[in-house]
């Protein structure tokens, strides 16, 4: 019964750390995503483009 | 949002997480002494959220109406993109707790049948968004719809799973009095904290990804009518 208990224990903190894992990913990639939106709304459409805007 | 907001929902996120599977404890009448019970700290809040995420699609497409902002129309259309992912989860991890739970990943269950009818509706929303070329058409009909949808999803996430009474679905854990027949499972106070500490993480989740998706469809959008699309 012992051995069955230390089994649960061990998959639920395998599955708690995978999801940590997942969720850490995915809020880096977001705060990154963060930081390119801003820095594309800090510049106009033609320096984001590099491209000479209509004249 | 500041970065600080923004680290602070890490932590709590990442607290839900550590607790939904080492602190809540397992809950009773479930598969595998309880363990299976766990999948509610994920699968309510992508529930829950899906939900926030169709409403506010109704209620940017009603501001869309009424100022005729194409930010507006983005925003609508992208808290319906974001709220079709969190409903596919929901779906998803509904299904694979069923087939542990009652045997087989599909059972005809009333909330089955309701969440996947709110999928095909908010399916349906893009493709109507995709074959109308004009924007300001498009922004005018879909608006139409998901304001519409803010009668459907209601009905369907609340009402239609229960006015049939036999259900599958573990429903008297929030609500004992509706469905008959079944034995009540028991919530633990902790479990249901980290529950609503769970769908109030996931709900601000979806209003940063929701900003963030918003933005980009601006951003996008003055480029194409700067210089024309593609």
């Amino acid at each position: 019964m012992e051995d069955a208990s230390t089994i649960t224990t061990v998959v639920k903190i395998a599955f708690a750390a995978v999801n940590f894992l997942v969720w850490t990913g995915l809020f880096l990639y977001l705060l990154r995503l963060n930081r390119k939106v801003r820095s594309l709304e800090a510049v106009g459409p033609n320096e984001r483009e590099g491209r000479q805007g209509p004249q | 949002m500041k970065t600080a907001l923004l680290w602070l929902l890490w932590l709590w996120l990442a607290l839900v997480v550590v607790l939904a599977y080492v602190g809540a404890p397992p809950m009773q009448g479930f598969v595998g002494g309880g363990e299976s019970s766990r999948i509610l700290f994920f699968h309510v809040p992508m529930a829950w959220t899906a939900f926030v995420a169709f409403v506010s699609a109704g209620v940017w497409s009603a501001l869309y109406l009424k100022s005729r902002k194409r930010r507006h129309d983005l925003a609508a259309s992208m808290a319906v993109e974001i709220g079709l992912v969190f409903c596919l989860l929901a779906t998803l991890s509904g299904a694979i707790w069923a087939r542990v739970e009652w045997g087989a990943f599909w059972n005809w269950d009333p909330r089955q049948l309701s969440i996947t009818v709110l999928l095909v509706y908010y399916a349906a929303y893009l493709a109507l968004r995709s074959q109308v070329a004009d924007a300001e058409v498009r922004g005018r009909v879909s608006g139409a719809y998901a304001v519409l949808g803010l009668f459907v999803a209601p009905f369907l996430f609340f009402v239609a799973p229960r006015m049939v009474p036999i259900s599958l679905h573990p429903q008297p854990v929030i609500n004992k009095e509706v469905v008959t027949g079944q034995e009540p499972v028991g919530m633990d106070p902790s479990i249901l904290l980290i529950l609503l500490a769970g769908s109030l993480a996931f709900t601000v989740l979806f209003f940063w990804i929701h900003n963030l998706a918003t933005r980009l469809a601006v951003l996008d959008d003055r480029n194409e009518a700067t210089y024309g699309a593609g």
